[in-house]
C-alpha cells in the first residue's frame, strides 16, 4: 500500500471531505503544523491503464469537492508517497504552502485560450519570408486579442499569467470567489475565438510574481 | 516534451464536443498542474507498453527507458 495524496489544504479549513476517494478508498488526513494533506491508502497496482481516465476523474472529483469549499494546493495524478515523504514534503515546504493557501484563500483560476483560426495555423507558406511574416502578423493579432480580454476583464482580474501554446496563448486569470459569474459573463460576450474553463486551484500563482 | 499531447492523444474520450473539451480540461489539469514530487507511470495499450512518464522530468518511449536503465547497471 502507499499513500496517494490529493491535496493539501490549511489545516483550520472547515470543508466537507468526500467520505471515498479513487477506488473507492477511504480519504484519510495527514496533519504537520497548519497544514492538512488529503490522501488514499491504496495498491499502486489498483490504477492500470484500463482505469487510468476513470480513476484521473475519481481523483479530480475529490480535488475539485475540496477546493469548492476552500483554497487547495493539488497534487498532480498519480502521485506515490509514504506517509513519512509526505509528512517530510508537508514540513519542508509549509512556509511556502501557507503563505500561498492564506493569500489565496479566496482566490481561483480562470483560464482562457486564445487560438490561431485553423485555417489560417495549417495553411503552408510558399517560403521562409513568407512564413516569418505570416508567424509575425499572427503574433501580433494574438498579443493584441490578448490586450483587449485583458480591458475588458480588468475589473475582475487581481493578476495576470501566460504561456505560449503552438497555436496560440494560454492565459491564467487570478479572480476572487465572488468574481467568477462576472468574469464569465463578460467574456461571453467577447467575440474573439478563444475557449475558457475554470475555476481551477490557482496552481499558476503558487510562484510570487518575479521581478 | 509535452506531455498533454501524450494524455490527450490516449485519453480523448467519446462524446460530444463540448464534453470532450470539458473532460479534456479536466485531465489536463490533473496530470498536468500540481505538486510534482516523483512517480513513474508506463502506458500500455492492448498489452504494449507504449510510454514511460517520469512526473518529475521525464517523456520517453519505454525501450529508450530500459537501455538508459541498462546501461546505468553496467
Amino acid at each position: 500500500m502507499a499513500a496517494l495524496p490529493y491535496c493539501i489544504l490549511l489545516s483550520k479549513s472547515l470543508v466537507d471531505v468526500p467520505p471515498k476517494g479513487v477506488r473507492d478508498g477511504g480519504i484519510q488526513r495527514l496533519t504537520q503544523g497548519s497544514l492538512l494533506a488529503l490522501y488514499s491508502q491504496i495498491e499502486k497496482t489498483e490504477i492500470s491503464a484500463a482505469n487510468f481516465q476513470q480513476t484521473a476523474l475519481e481523483f479530480h472529483e475529490v480535488v475539485h469537492a475540496v477546493f469548492r469549499q476552500a483554497a487547495v494546493v493539488p497534487f498532480r495524478f498519480p502521485t506515490w508517497l509514504s506517509e513519512t515523504e509526505l509528512a517530510a514534503h508537508l514540513r519542508e515546504q509549509s512556509a511556502r504552502y501557507e503563505d500561498f493557501l492564506t493569500g489565496h484563500a479566496q482566490h481561483v483560476q480562470m483560464e482562457i485560450r486564445i487560438e490561431l483560426p485553423t485555417s489560417e495555423a495549417s495553411q503552408p507558406a510558399s517560403s521562409g519570408t513568407e512564413h516569418l511574416r505570416k508567424r509575425a502578423t499572427q503574433s501580433h493579432e494574438l498579443h493584441s486579442n490578448k490586450e483587449k480580454l485583458k480591458q475588458l476583464l480588468s475589473a475582475e482580474v487581481i493578476e495576470w499569467r501566460e504561456r505560449e501554446l503552438p497555436n496560440g496563448l494560454r492565459i491564467y486569470a487570478l479572480v476572487e470567489r465572488n468574481r467568477i459569474a462576472s468574469f464569465r459573463e463578460k467574456l461571453s460576450g467577447h467575440d474573439t475565438t478563444l475557449s475558457h474553463s475554470g475555476p481551477w486551484p490557482a496552481m499558476e500563482f503558487l510562484e510570487k510574481t518575479r521581478s | 516534451m509535452n506531455i498533454q499531447t501524450k494524455a490527450d492523444a490516449i485519453l480523448t474520450p467519446q462524446g460530444s464536443g463540448e464534453q470532450e473539451a470539458s473532460l479534456l480540461e479536466v485531465l489536463d489539469h490533473v496530470l498536468n498542474a500540481g505538486i510534482v514530487l516523483h512517480g513513474s507511470l508506463v502506458i500500455s495499450v492492448a498489452g504494449v507498453d507504449l510510454v514511460y512518464l517520469g512526473l518529475n522530468a521525464v517523456l520517453t518511449s519505454v525501450e529508450t527507458a530500459l537501455k538508459h536503465m541498462h546501461r546505468q547497471q553496467l
